[in-house]
């Protein structure tokens, strides 16, 4: 009986089991397709991953150098952590240490005047762009990308910023666009328009393309987009969009990086630097004395001559003040001079030189007495070792004390080169100009920028800025009319366009790009304000940066 | 020694415990039967859901975000009990094979359109791609929407529909929930919500009883999108 019960025991584990292996048997037979079709998706995901780490690997290798993959490669095998980049016949392969690996191609036609013929199973590359190919293999299953790249425009909005972009107050703000293919404004804050949505309302605001596309614009932000301070939302994008033409495009979570561009990556006059000493240029009075000849008949004797001092009288003089102390030099000018003289003549000033027409402060930089202008000129480069102030100042007696000027206030406006060459000035403090600046010319200055409004300054698309501020750019618009600059606008903090008697200025003109970078733009009380992006001041630096750096941007994607 | 056989009371207390066991097991049967299909369900589910994700991306990275359109639309599914308002969207968008040998841009040689059936409870997830040299890359040219999809988005919804006749469809799923696409113009990215619903055994009014949903919601880069923001 105990025998029995035994052997009954093991018939019934020997069934368990079999039912059991049975179960689990099944289980996998059925489930076989699903496993491989798991792992197969998988090896495939990871193979396309690898891909893009190619990609991603020659991306930034040609953002370094865009002559990279050019000619033969050099510097291989480039061990980066986990990952061996070795060179082979065809290219480039690069080895994770877990087995997953990429094998890259380039075709590498960037800053080139022409493209590559299709040729053994590749397409053409067009002239001035790259073809990069990825091929990622994992467990033996290969993915394939191909990526063509083009060079990014280093700032491809009318205006960025990463601070606010408040255009609250003006009537009609226009954005134009001489790009094909885009016409933005964007800030990595929020963007006030001005009051466009308001019923029955005067002020308006439009983007336009002046190149006849017909892509709208777009308001990109990283936080809210308003009119004036009403949110455009869901709601009221539409009406937004009718009377704009113009996406807002709010709340974006992506990362918009403004280059931050310095004084090395632009192309200035490459002549050696002539130094301006650095101070406060101002035009100012000085007093000399008239002399009056008094003839006194006498009998029998001649007449007697007596030289006479007249009353002092103010003639025009320009003084310079050295940084940081030092004696003021005064200039004047000798027709100025000749001016106020009586019968006698005239008595100079007690200090000062006496300059024929023009005062020459260094060569390219001259006051001239007739126009009453600061002139800068000559394809050169300007250095102030310092900061530099042009404006206008009273004047000061033989005992220096400052006397009731008597000539009328001029002014004091800087004249680059009215075409043809142009002026590089490179400020190395604080820069301000107390009148215009008009001509053909740029002004870097690695503090602040601040110049009275009736601007014209005009950069050329070869040497393309015309204002880089290391601190804020101001416009003061007071009592003004307008304010045109053509080129590249940068300030590394802010750009604010203001007046301080609620006056109305009549029309700013930015041609090229502005950029504020770390701070906001700002205008107000102006009729019209018309920014208008122009690629073409761009091309020179969207071509190569020194060292031929170059940011790029994928233009096509596929898969192989 | 005398052999008798089983009491009443014996063989009432065997067939009793007989049944219990019996009903315990049948219980755990059919429970363990629902689950495998169940199981199996999800397993066909998330299968599914690999296979149209790995298309979804493939086609939504090749496009660019202004030839992306959607035309929304939506269904009410009875849950028994409640019901729910689900959206069953179409897309439509620009394919490309190769790029221009001058300018570099994406040539657009076809348009594919995604659309979910408004059957209920569980629609159909259809492609149709077309070949078309659609004009949308020149440079300046907004890349929008063809007219063809934005006037006749329902056309692509009824079955047998007419536009796969313009080229070929394929069915991707039978057991749609929901389709919710949604363009972010900030970002430029695409997102898609899609859920899938099986379901396993009836109720007593012939519904099926055991439902499983599984749901993914993609967040595309149209990686051919120029300029990009």
């Amino acid at each position: 009986m105990r025998k029995n019960k035994r052997a009954l025991a093991l018939v019934i584990v020997l069934f368990s089991t079999v039912i059991l292996t049975m179960m689990v048997g099944a289980f996998f037979v059925v489930n076989q397709d699903n496993f491989s079709l798991g792992r197969a998706a998988e090896a495939r995901l990871e193979a396309q991953l690898a891909a893009e780490s190619g990609l991603s690997y020659a991306r930034f290798k040609l953002e370094q150098n865009q002559t990279w993959g050019r000619g033969p490669f050099t510097g291989y095998p480039e061990v980066m952590g986990s990952l061996t980049v070795r060179q082979t016949a065809s290219g480039l392969l690069g080895e994770f240490k877990d087995g997953r690996s990429f094998r890259l191609t380039i075709r590498n036609q960037l800053g080139q005047a022409s493209g590559l013929p299709a040729a053994n199973g590749l397409a053409a590359v067009p002239k001035d762009s790259v073809v990069v190919t990825a091929w990622g293999e994992v467990r033996g299953f290969q993915s394939g990308l191909e990526m063509l790249m083009v060079g990014e425009p280093l700032y491809d909005a009318a205006a960025s910023s990463n601070g606010m972009i408040d255009m609250r107050g003006n009537k009609a703000w226009e954005v134009h666009s001489r790009d094909k293919m885009r016409n933005w404004v964007r800030s990595n804050d929020e963007i006030h328009t001005n009051d466009v949505l308001r019923a029955g309302t005067t002020e308006s605001t439009k983007f336009i393309s002046d190149v006849g596309s017909t892509i709208p614009g777009t308001l990109w932000s990283k936080k809210e987009i308003y009119a004036q301070d009403t949110a455009v939302d869901s709601g009221n994008a539409k009406a937004f969009f009718g009377s704009t033409n113009a996406t807002a495009a709010a709340r974006s979570t992506k990362n918009y990086n403004i280059y931050d561009l310095k004084l090395s990556d632009l192309k200035v006059p490459q002549t050696a630097a002539v130094s301006i000493p650095p101070g406060r240029y101002y035009v100012t009075e000085t007093l000399a004395t008239p002399i009056k000849k008094v003839v006194t008949p006498r009998l029998l004797l001649p007449p007697k001559v007596d030289m006479v001092d007249q009353p002092q009288k103010a003639i025009r003089a320009v003084t310079y003040i050295p940084e940081g102390g030092g004696s003021p030099q005064v200039f004047y000018d000798q027709a100025g001079l000749n001016a106020v003289a009586d019968s006698g003549g005239v008595k100079p000033p007690a200090t000062g030189t006496m300059v024929s027409g023009t005062a020459t402060f260094a060569p390219g930089f001259t006051f001239d007495f007739s126009t009453l202008d600061f002139s800068m000129t000559g394809s050169q480069q300007l250095e102030v070792n310092g900061s530099f102030s042009v404006g206008y100042g009273t004047g000061v007696d033989a005992n220096g004390n400052p006397f009731t000027p008597q000539l009328p206030k001029p002014d004091t406006d800087i004249k680059f080169s009215s075409s043809g060459s142009m002026t590089f000035l490179n400020v190395k403090g604080n820069m301000t100009v107390d009148g215009k600046v008009v001509g053909h010319g740029a002004i870097a200055a690695e503090k602040d920028i601040f110049f009275r409004a009736d601007a014209d300054l005009t950069a050329t698309t070869t040497d393309p800025l015309v204002f880089w501020s290391g601190g804020n750019v101001t416009v003061d618009a007071t009592g003004r009319q307008g304010v045109k600059l053509t080129g590249l606008v940068y300030a590394k903090n802010n750009f604010e366009v203001l007046t301080t008697d609620n006056s109305v200025l009549q029309e700013v003109r930015l041609t090229g790009a502005l950029v504020a970078r770390n701070g906001k733009i700002k205008m107000a009380n102006t009729d019209k304000i018309n920014m208008t992006y122009d690629p073409a001041y761009l091309d020179t630096l969207t071509k190569g940066l020194p060292n031929d750096r170059r940011r790029l941007a994928p233009m096509c994607w596929r898969v192989l | 020694m005398s052999r008798r056989g089983f009491s009443v009371l014996e063989l009432v207390i065997a067939l009793s415990l007989l049944m219990l066991i019996s009903g315990v097991m049948f219980v755990l049967f059919n429970t363990c039967s629902n689950s495998f299909q169940l199981g199996m369900v999800r397993q066909s589910l998330q299968g599914q859901l690999r296979r149209i994700s790995t298309r979804l991306a493939r086609d939504i990275r090749q496009t660019s975000f202004h030839t992306l359109s959607v035309n929304s639309d939506t269904v009410n599914v009875n849950l028994e009990p409640g019901t729910i308002t689900v959206a069953r969207d179409s897309i439509c968008l620009a394919h490309t094979s190769s790029y221009d040998a001058v300018t570099g841009q994406p040539v657009w040689n076809g348009y594919t359109v995604y659309t979910a059936t408004k059957q209920v409870p569980r629609g159909q997830l259809i492609s149709y791609d077309v070949s078309s040299s659609v004009p949308m890359c020149a440079p300046g040219v907004l890349q929008q929407e063809l007219d063809d999809f934005n006037n006749s988005v329902l056309s692509y919804k009824m079955l047998p529909s007419v536009k796969a006749q313009l080229g070929t469809s394929k069915t991707w799923t039978q057991d749609v929930h929901q389709f919710a696409v949604t363009k972010n113009d900030a970002d430029q990215v695409i997102l898609v919500r899609l859920g899938l619903r099986g379901e396993q055994g009836h109720t007593q009014n012939g519904r099926r009883s055991l439902a499983e949903a599984a749901e993914v919601v993609f967040r595309f880069k149209a990686e051919n999108t120029w300029p990009r923001l």
